[in-house]
């Protein structure tokens, strides 16, 4: 993937500081949105954003092949890879929760231009270090990426997310999930 | 007196407000006497003055004074009795403190 056109100028700040009210997604998303979900996590959840048999040696690399995606989707602005891979490294967000190990990664809202979910299940699980224990390993099966713009309002979507990692049943499913369609559907029946 | 209790993480954007309100769900199940707040992390320094308890989301190396829990494990469940019943514990001590 090669170096992103934008660059931060005036433009770039203007649509940095900008944060759309509605979101603007894909069908599966918008439809969603229609139906009023409760869920937060589920109006965030969007296709375009679920990847499916990433190949990845690290964190770095597996963020270095969202950067794209995410930026056409207008999701992050320039700056987001050296943000997220240095607060990775200062602040790992691997989580272990028994049954699975995942990681969490997210970075300062300003890199965020609107709010997304963006969800990797790599080919092979990803080593990230545990959250609270930078020298501790874990084998990271699904790595949920979290765009935050406002930390009140959206605590939430974390919430949510920790409590998709927790239900073992689904989990099983997101492992089983032939393709990215499948995945995005099983989390969407789930987060209604 | 109410235990006053601080959460911290590296973002300061979620994890603590999680970690947070996990905590005090859990507290308030228990009828626990304390009080929880998350924080920014750059903030600790000074946060961590007026707080008896600190449950901590990164790495400790600092010796910060006042008891030190894992949040993780409440992020998580794994490990979490274990956690909040230490915890539990050390709220039951700055309780009994004179006023």
């Amino acid at each position: 993937m090669g170096a992103l056109p934008f660059k931060q100028n005036k433009l770039g700040e203007a649509l940095g500081q900008y944060k759309p009210k509605t979101l603007v997604g894909s069908k599966l998303q918008q439809a969603i949105v229609s139906q009023g979900p409760k869920s937060q996590l589920g109006a965030l959840l969007d296709r375009e954003l679920v990847f499916v048999d990433v190949e990845a040696q690290s964190p770095e690399e597996l963020f270095r092949q969202l950067e794209a995606p995410l930026f056409e989707a207008g999701c992050i602005c320039e700056g987001w890879l050296d943000a997220i891979v240095a607060r990775e490294k200062d602040f790992p967000t691997g989580l272990d929760f028994g049954h699975v190990s995942v990681a969490i990664p997210h970075t300062d809202t300003k890199f965020v231009v609107r709010p997304y979910v963006c969800v990797v299940r790599p080919k092979e699980p990803v080593a990230f270090c545990t959250m609270g224990q930078k020298d501790v390993p874990i084998a990271a099966e699904l790595v949920f990426n979290l765009g935050i713009t406002q930390k009140e309002s959206q605590v939430g979507i974390l919430q949510e997310l920790i409590g998709v990692c927790m239900e073992a049943q689904l989990v099983e499913q997101l492992r089983g999930a032939r393709g990215a369609d499948e995945l995005t559907q099983a989390l969407a029946a789930y987060l209604v | 007196m109410t235990a006053k209790i601080i959460v911290a993480c590296g973002s300061g954007v979620a994890t603590s407000q999680t970690v947070a309100s996990k905590v005090a769900h859990l507290l308030s199940a228990q009828a626990a006497d304390a009080e929880v707040e998350a924080i920014d992390y750059k903030s600790l320094r000074t946060a961590i003055r007026q707080a008896d308890i600190y449950i901590s989301i990164v790495k400790e190396d600092t010796d910060w004074g006042v008891p030190v829990f894992n949040g993780v494990a409440f992020l998580t469940g794994v490990g979490q009795d274990a956690e909040l019943k230490k915890l539990l514990a050390a709220i039951d001590e700055v309780n009994n403190r004179s006023k």
